[in-house]
């Protein structure tokens, strides 16, 4: 990577205490003609200045719509029914979060999309697209904009950022938009990143630039990151911290190392046994029998009843509160009560 | 009408372990897809070179795992073993029969020996289609059975076999979810009990908890029914625990071709010990220690691969000569051998990168 154009920030110590993003006790419905489906049910999540968090799950577990809600990108049929969403301490949520969301979202609050394929408008430049966000935001004229944006893309790691700037996505790989996205989201030096998926569309000598970029420009920025993925390994790499979601809830969270030596939740313990792991020699995967429960009208109990290799009586028909267990650890299991 | 009764002829390719004919050899197999317009007369047409000159051999009872990334071509090989990819050179040899260029009705009866697992199973089923007819029309096309409704033993039978439940029959398909999906697709390839399954990712769309459920279920199927796989993925991870021996393709190329353990042991090409090194570990102090080395740039295009060795563009350790001549394979080991300037010389100095555990 070469010359870096974007001051370092300094560390900013008067806010460590305060969390830069809060999820409050979040609730999501959405409203389908075959039922209300309870995709995020009473999720809590702090993320303070600097620090990179991971959210963990599998496909309908509500990681992404949380992070969609935190945005204000949720869309119908999706609902929220419950909780708050706070920055700085301010919600971002109804008519008394708009106006905060406006001068947030984008600015100090930026999103990196799965798909970087679909996030960008073909029908515009590159540069165009980039111009677009320092003007919004920062009032910048187009020259300087434009001078700013070769800034970022250089920032980035793409080469020859001035003639790269005139040209179309579709002239760009999957790896290089993934890239001006990240690029887009850090115009307006943000203070935290939310990454939904960023490496899961593309191939793995690709997904190891990217991770290693944003790995970069958090330290540099002294960047918070929610990371949102299902991979186990990304994470590793990555995050000082990682909640598991199972089925619209945090199941465990915790320290990444104390969290991934010592799974609490029989969740993580069999998504940590299902992952196939490069370093280990002939080990037998185990998987985790039977699928995720329907959303509509979730059980009662625990929601990975059905699937636990530990169920006990309790576990289907009281439902376990996700409670400390160890310094900074939280688990939401009837064993560890 | 089986193909089992044709006779095997003399083992081709002197692979190793050659002794018991491969179920399948691949020999110099090339691929162009013809792209652009070609003009009213003329014939000018620029080709893609999907596939060029690459050859494996996958043995009875054995899974060989074909690794790359987007654009490799190891889906395109898949393809043409089963005739369905424009194949311009090279030759396919499937139970020691030549079966590159069969016409439709030949083709049909290697088919029933020679199936294939989908990728999307949200894609590959016909969403009005019954379970049962699902798992029966290979059944009927191939003759097995006259009327659908004597397949019924049969179609008990495969449910059993990839663990669903008798009642599944009855249901269509949108009543499953993904995992469940796959082993409906799983059970259609094994009705006719072919002797080689060509599983083309098949569990890249699914849960990593359910992906073990799938890898699991194709072990026990091998086992079970003495399957021979040739398993494409993009995954080296989820390669390394179903596959017996591994072949890395690199844009249009194999690379590397080698034992299980000996890929992820002591990976001989430079772009094997990169992918290697570029899939993260779910380990955090492992993963923060590991030595990665991360490949600059980006994957060649297809339809202009870079001269001599393919991966001159991105290859940390490239030399003067990978711009211009093409490295041959070359033995790093009994069953093992990688295409790579920096191995003929000698097989001392390997590997160059080493990837720690």
């Amino acid at each position: 990577m070469t010359s870096l154009e974007i001051p370092t920030r300094a560390a900013s110590t008067d806010t460590v205490s305060q969390p830069l993003l809060e999820i409050d006790h979040l609730r999501i419905n959405f409203i389908l003609r075959r039922g209300v489906v309870e995709a995020v049910r009473d999720v809590s999540l702090q993320i303070r200045p600097g620090e990179s968090v991971a959210l963990v799950g599998e496909s309908g577990s509500g990681k992404s719509v949380t992070a969609m809600a935190a945005m204000g990108l949720l869309k119908l049929p999706g609902r929220i029914v419950g909780g708050d969403v706070r920055w700085r301490g301010q919600t971002l949520l109804g008519p008394a979060g708009r106006d905060q969301l406006r001068g947030v979202r984008g600015k100090e609050l930026a999103i990196v999309f799965q798909d970087p394929m679909t996030s960008l408008n073909p029908t515009f430049t590159v540069g165009v697209q980039i111009v677009e966000v320092l003007r919004r935001h920062l009032g910048m004229s187009r020259k300087q904009g434009r001078a700013r944006a070769a800034e970022l893309l250089d920032l980035v790691g793409i080469s020859s950022p001035s003639q790269r700037l005139d040209q179309h996505p579709h002239e760009f790989s999957g790896g290089m938009r993934q890239r001006a996205l990240i690029a887009m989201a850090l115009a307006c030096e943000p203070k935290m990143l939310i990454a939904d998926e960023p490496t899961t569309a593309l191939d793995v000598t690709i997904q190891a630039q990217i991770l290693e970029l944003i790995a970069e420009i958090q330290q540099r920025l002294d960047l918070a990151v929610l990371l949102i993925t299902h991979d186990l390994g990304v994470v590793a790499g990555l995050c000082q911290r990682v909640a598991v979601m199972y089925a619209g809830k945090i199941v465990e969270s915790g320290p990444i190392d104390e969290m991934f030596a010592d799974a609490k939740h029989p969740y993580t313990q069999g998504l940590l046994a299902s992952t196939p792991r490069l370093d280990s020699v002939d080990r037998r995967l185990t998987g985790i029998p039977g699928a995720p429960p329907s959303m509509v009208a979730p059980p009662p109990g625990c929601a990975f009843v059905s699937r636990c290799a530990h169920a006990m009586p309790t576990c289907s028909a009281d439902e376990p509160k996700l409670v400390e267990s160890g310094a900074e650890r939280k688990v939401a299991c009837w064993l560890c009560v | 009408m089986c193909i089992d009764q044709v006779q095997p002829t003399e083992p081709v390719g002197v692979g190793p372990g050659a002794g018991d004919t491969p179920i399948l050899s691949v020999e110099g197999l090339m691929v162009d897809y013809p792209v652009g317009r070609s003009r009213f007369w003329g014939k000018q047409r620029s080709f893609v070179h999907a596939v060029s000159d690459v050859s494996f051999e996958i043995r009875r009872g054995e899974t060989f795992g074909l690794v790359g990334e987007t654009g490799s071509g190891k889906s395109t090989t898949g393809r043409a073993i089963l005739g369905k990819a424009p194949v311009t050179g090279g030759r396919i040899l499937f139970n020691g029969r030549d079966i590159t260029h069969l016409g439709n009705r030949a083709r049909r009866l290697t088919r029933r020996a020679m199936q294939l697992v989908f990728q999307d199973p949200y894609a590959s089923l016909n969403p009005r289609m019954r379970v049962y007819d699902i798992v029966a029309e290979p059944l009927l096309v191939h003759g097995v059975v006259r009327r659908s409704q004597d397949a019924a033993d049969h179609v008990t039978e495969l449910l059993e076999m990839v663990g669903l439940p008798a009642d599944a029959a009855s249901r269509y398909p949108h009543a499953f979810s993904g995992g469940q999906r796959q082993r409906i697709g799983i059970a259609r390839a094994l009705a006719l009990r072919p002797e080689l399954v060509i599983a083309d990712e098949p569990v890249s769309a699914l849960d990593v908890s359910i992906q073990a459920q799938v890898v699991n279920l194709l072990q026990e199927l091998q086992e079970r029914l003495h399957l021979s796989y040739l398993f494409i993925a993009h995954d080296l991870s989820v390669v390394r625990h179903i596959s017996h021996r591994v072949g890395i393709m690199y844009a249009g190329k194999l690379v590397e071709v080698a034992d299980r353990e000996a890929v992820y042991a002591s990976p001989a090409h430079p772009y094997t010990q990169a992918l290697l090194s570029a899939i993260p570990v779910p380990d955090p102090p492992v993963q923060r220690q590991r030595r990665r080395v991360v490949l600059q740039g980006e994957l060649p295009d297809p339809s202009d691969p870079p001269s001599g060795c393919r991966f001159h563009t991105r290859c940390p350790v490239v030399e003067a000569r990978c711009h211009e001549v093409q490295p041959r394979a070359v033995s790093v080991g009994a069953t093992h051998w990688a295409a790579c300037h920096r191995l003929e010389e000698s097989n001392a100095h390997r590997p160059a990168l080493p990837v720690e555990a």
